[in-house]
């Protein structure tokens, strides 16, 4: 893959909570700079943004009560805050993925019969 | 359920500010520290190391204002900020700002009070039953220019005819002031009193408080009986029952007093005259009132209540074919003269009568008020020359346009609205005083309020005054 086709793609609206979501969930609890790293590698360099903007989405899943931040250390015993997918994040996270499904489906739907 | 917990927190985490800027700074730092470890460990040196881990990470400050705007409604943070900064202003400058608010006060206030008052006095919803069904019967003459044209009247003989020969109307009378010379009670008095029918008072639908109205035959059959007002009985025969069925003597003939109005009894409604009648007596038309001279002379009125499910409309063209009757029988001197029948509801008749003295007070209500604001303007003026040094400075020291212009704003509102609330509070104490020193005899004059419209206008004003002195910033 050349440097040129690898441009970094734009975030769509909302999904950034559903990826932070997905990767608590899967990975366990994570401080910031483990979730952006996390993104970068799975996104395959993709997905190229700075990691202070996970900041917003953090703050919003915290005040919606679907994650929880508690402050601890990291192996190298540097402080970080810790952030750990709630109860409801799971139930929300269920739905969220859902209509993340449907939505998908239905525009590759309609990329297929374009065509 | 989420949406609810998320606004209740965007508004508890305007108030504790601090805390939180301190959590997140101290979270960013970590980051930055982690992704510093991460370069270092590539084999950056620390200074490399340092930059990268900045680079990665992208602007702190922004981090740190998208975070903000995250957690909080921001606009309501500023607007509250800008509150306390003007609170802040304020207290600095204790003369200029209790001269611009009391000007406030007082102009709002003032104003208020007054234009409430006068215009409780003479727009007061009438003080009949069913009121929307008295109507005002008259004639407008054809070709004439006067000055009353708009006030209906009408000649002894078009009361008789119409009287007698209008069918929609389930009451119907004459009526007329006129001035007597009271004997009877101590020293000879000159009362404002109402010759009217009998009939006027079964249209107007008011029981009297003590005995009893006259009635139609005993206006006919011209007896000397008399009504009095609440006010007349209480100040001239200290509100005594023994009154009914005395005698007082007016233009030294004697009546007979049979009953008495209640308080808020007014008739004819004058808007903008302090002598209402203060009693009335029949009408008993006299023979020389039909005869020539005096037949032609449009100086009684008519009201009366219209019979259920007739309109103003209907009665008008009933009325109508009665006045053609009456040309027709014209004696020769008066075969010139065309008459219209006109009907109008008592209401618009009272009101239109006393429009222009509203109008007038309006106007002069709106003078004072722009004097007030012109004053406030110029104050605001002066102090923005003052101020201009300081806002060069700021401009000069990065402060946004935008930022100044709504702390100018803020400035204004708090001035204006501080000023509208103490005015209101004046205005509602002008009332009660203002209230409290009318006649006591003055009908209904206990359900006298503020007026709002007027009390918003000034308000308005107000607030529009201290907006237009951003345009002088």
């Amino acid at each position: 893959m050349s440097n040129k086709e690898k441009e970094s793609i734009q975030l769509l609206q909302g999904t950034l909570d559903l990826i932070v979501l997905r990767t608590l969930e899967t990975m366990g609890s994570q401080h910031a700079y483990q979730i952006a790293t996390r993104l970068q590698q799975i996104s395959d360099r993709l997905l190229n943004l700075n990691q202070g903007t996970l900041y917003p989405a953090l703050v919003r899943l915290e005040q919606y009560g679907w994650i929880k931040g508690t402050w601890g250390r990291t192996e190298s015993n540097r402080e970080a805050k810790y952030y750990e997918i709630t109860k409801a994040g799971q139930k929300a996270l269920g739905e969220e993925t859902q209509k993340w499904r449907r939505m998908s489906a239905l525009v590759e739907r309609l990329l297929v019969e374009e065509s | 359920m989420k949406h609810l917990r998320r606004i209740f927190l965007r508004f508890y985490l305007l108030f504790s500010n601090a805390k939180v800027e301190g959590d997140v700074a101290r979270e960013i730092a970590a980051h930055l520290a982690l992704l510093e470890d991460e370069y270092l460990r590539r084999g950056m040196n620390a200074d490399d190391a340092r930059l990268a881990a900045r680079r990665a990470y992208g602007g702190v400050e922004q981090a740190k204002q998208l975070h903000r705007d995250e957690r909080a409604f921001q606009g309501l943070a500023q607007t509250v900020q800008d509150v306390r900064y003007t609170f802040r202003l304020l207290r600095k400058s204790p003369g200029f700002t209790t001269t611009a608010i009391l000007m406030l006060a007082l102009g709002i206030g003032a104003t208020t009070a007054i234009f409430s008052i006068v215009e409780g006095v003479l727009l007061r919803p009438l003080p009949f039953s069913d009121p929307g069904r008295i109507v005002i019967l008259g004639d407008v003459l054809e070709d004439s220019h006067c000055a009353s044209c708009t006030h209906a009247t009408v000649t002894a003989p078009d009361i008789r005819n119409y009287m007698r020969d209008t069918q929609s109307f389930a009451h119907l009378g004459g009526y007329q002031g006129a001035g007597f010379e009271l004997f009877g009670t101590g020293t000879p008095a000159a009362v404002h009193a109402t010759r009217m029918s009998g009939e006027v008072f079964a249209a107007l639908g008011v029981a009297p408080l003590l005995g009893r109205a006259f009635t139609q035959q005993e206006d006919e059959e011209h007896q000397q009986v008399a009504v009095l007002s609440y006010g007349m009985w209480r100040s001239r025969f200290h509100g005594g029952t023994a009154i009914l069925g005395s005698k007082i003597l007016l233009d030294r003939k004697p009546y007979t007093v049979i009953g008495v109005m209640p308080r808020n009894f007014e008739f004819p409604l004058n808007p903008g005259h302090v002598n209402q009648s203060e009693l009335w007596v029949p009408l008993s038309l006299q023979p020389e009132e039909f005869t020539a001279g005096q037949a032609a002379s449009w100086v009684f009125r008519m009201v009366g209540r219209l019979k259920p499910a007739v309109t103003a409309a209907q009665a008008q063209s009933d009325a109508e074919r009665v006045a053609r009757d009456t040309m027709r029988s014209y004696p020769a001197y008066m075969r010139s003269l065309r008459i219209h029948s006109v009907v109008t509801p008592l209401r618009e008749d009272t009101v239109e009568e006393a429009r222009p003295l509203v109008r007038t007070l309006l106007s002069a209500v709106i003078v004072v008020l722009l004097i007030a604001c012109a004053n406030l303007a110029g104050l605001l003026l002066v102090r923005s020359i003052r101020r201009r040094r300081e806002i060069a400075v700021r401009l000069a020291l990065g402060a946004r346009t935008a930022t100044l212009l709504r702390q100018a704003i803020v400035e204004s509102m708090v001035l204006s609205l501080a000023g509208g609330g103490i005015g209101l509070a004046l205005a509602a104490i002008a009332v009660r005083v203002g209230v409290s020193l009318l006649p006591e005899t003055l009908p209904r004059v206990r359900e006298i309020g503020l007026d709002w419209p007027v009390m918003l206008f000034a308000l308005g004003l107000a607030l529009l005054t201290g907006a237009a002195r951003i345009g002088t910033m």
